[in-house]
């Protein structure tokens, strides 16, 4: 690609078109995924509860992966879209471009400072993504929803405990899998 | 007669902003109700009926009552109405979900239109005026260009599982073939994008630093000093409401 502009091991930045569009395109896989695990939340108790934890759990791997897979601008492209196609299912969608902006952001400063080779870099990437992300919502529940502040604030830490160490594991186990297949260098 | 269509896309996010934060900063239900009136109306006159709406306001219904029901069980507002060892109902419920039913009313629906009624090139061309280069500016196309494509993707690994034998019936089921259903997905996902991302290239994407567009969008004084009445009026919204 003749405007290949990736600079070195350790840039945040990846702005050749393979990326951008690619971003898009994983951004839509990212929105068809959280869809399909939304439905599945709603079948479930929790769910019901308004508590989507396989949601969360494919939202914070996803946010995550992809932010290492493009690191940014593409990271924060492919999170851009899944918070704006929600406007078609969620009236959180306000709340989602914040979350999944920061989110992104959070992993990219974790990719620079570790080598994520460690399950300790994972943890800390997804552990920023599933605490601001979810804060995020929470605050979305009670200012858009009108939840009682404590039902928010439960409904926000039950998720955080539950998508933090599966997101991890995902991530770890895929961005492995990655490194050895070549695709992030 | 007026077609939301026609009108600038600057126009059109400012009405979407203007109806989001007001619905977000006030708390009169008079005012909610009016703005997600005027919405219902504008999308009636444009275009003769509220079809477009059908799917959102269904999901919209499931999302309210779950509203109710929690903040009927949760809700400590208002005077006791009614109690039953720890299970206690306020007065304040009532008023609590109506609220929160037109306020996710209005930022639904008024995204919505936006989305529905504002072509993704004059998104494109709305994001060049405000100076962001052209490659980043055409992704909003791109999203409406690919999306139709990864769900029939998605569609046709649902397809092959299915002729496989797969069982998809209940959520035990549904769970375990999630990695059976997207991990294909991701792969067909990053197929397309190496594809397209050549294709794209070899056409002189990014090549040159401006490109043409066949329809231009232009501000028309009138849609200028709509934007600017609406800045005004959620000013006044605001000041209003913190005094």
């Amino acid at each position: 690609m003749q405007n290949e502009q990736a600079i070195g091991k350790k840039s945040i930045f990846k702005t050749d078109t393979k990326s951008l569009i690619g971003a898009v395109v994983m951004g839509i896989v990212f929105v068809i995924a959280c869809q399909i695990t939304g439905q599945i939340d709603n079948m479930l108790p929790w769910g019901k509860m308004g508590m989507l934890l396989i949601n969360g759990t494919v939202w914070a791997f996803f946010t995550g992966i992809l932010t290492l897979l493009y690191r940014q601008p593409g990271g924060l492209i492919a999170a851009e879209v899944e918070a704006l196609i929600s406007i078609m299912y969620t009236p959180l969608w306000p709340t989602f471009i914040f979350a999944n902006g920061i989110a992104s952001i959070w992993v990219s400063f974790v990719a620079v400072k570790c080598d994520m080779t460690k399950w300790s870099h994972h943890i800390l990437a997804q552990g920023g993504v599933c605490v601001l992300g979810n804060a995020i919502v929470g605050v979305g529940l009670v200012f858009i929803l009108g939840l009682p502040v404590g039902v928010a604030a439960v409904s926000s830490l039950i998720t955080i405990g539950v998508t933090w160490p599966l997101a991890t594991l995902a991530e770890k186990k895929v961005y492995d899998a990655l490194l050895k297949s070549g695709m992030v260098k | 007669m007026f077609k939301l269509k026609e009108l600038d896309p600057r126009l059109k996010l400012t009405w979407c902003l203007f109806l989001v934060l007001t619905a977000l900063v006030s708390r009169s239900m008079l005012l909610n109700g009016i703005l997600l009136g005027v919405i219902l109306i504008s999308e009636l006159l444009s275009e003769k009926s509220l079809k477009a709406f059908k799917m959102l306001s269904i999901v919209l219904l499931i999302i309210g009552t779950q509203v109710l029901i929690i903040n009927l069980i949760f809700g400590r507002e208002g005077e006791l109405l009614y109690s039953w060892g720890i299970f206690q109902i306020y007065s304040g419920f009532i008023t609590t979900s109506i609220l929160a039913f037109l306020r996710i009313g209005i930022i639904s629906f008024s995204a919505y239109q936006f989305g529905v009624h504002t072509d993704p090139m004059d998104m494109a061309q709305m994001l060049i005026h405000w100076r962001i280069p052209y490659r980043y500016a055409m992704l909003v196309p791109m999203v409406a260009r690919f999306f139709p494509v990864m769900i029939g993707e998605y569609q046709a690994i649902c397809d092959s599982q299915s002729a496989r034998g797969v069982p998809n019936d209940t959520v035990l089921e549904k769970i375990r073939n999630l990695p059976a259903s997207i991990l294909p997905l991701m792969y067909r996902a990053m197929r397309i994008s190496s594809d397209a991302a050549l294709s794209v290239e070899l056409r002189g994407y990014g090549r040159h630093a401006t490109r043409n567009f066949q329809k231009k969008i232009n501000l028309h004084p009138l849609e200028g000093m709509t934007i600017v009445c609406l800045m005004i009026g959620f000013g006044g919204v605001l000041i209003k409401t913190i005094l």
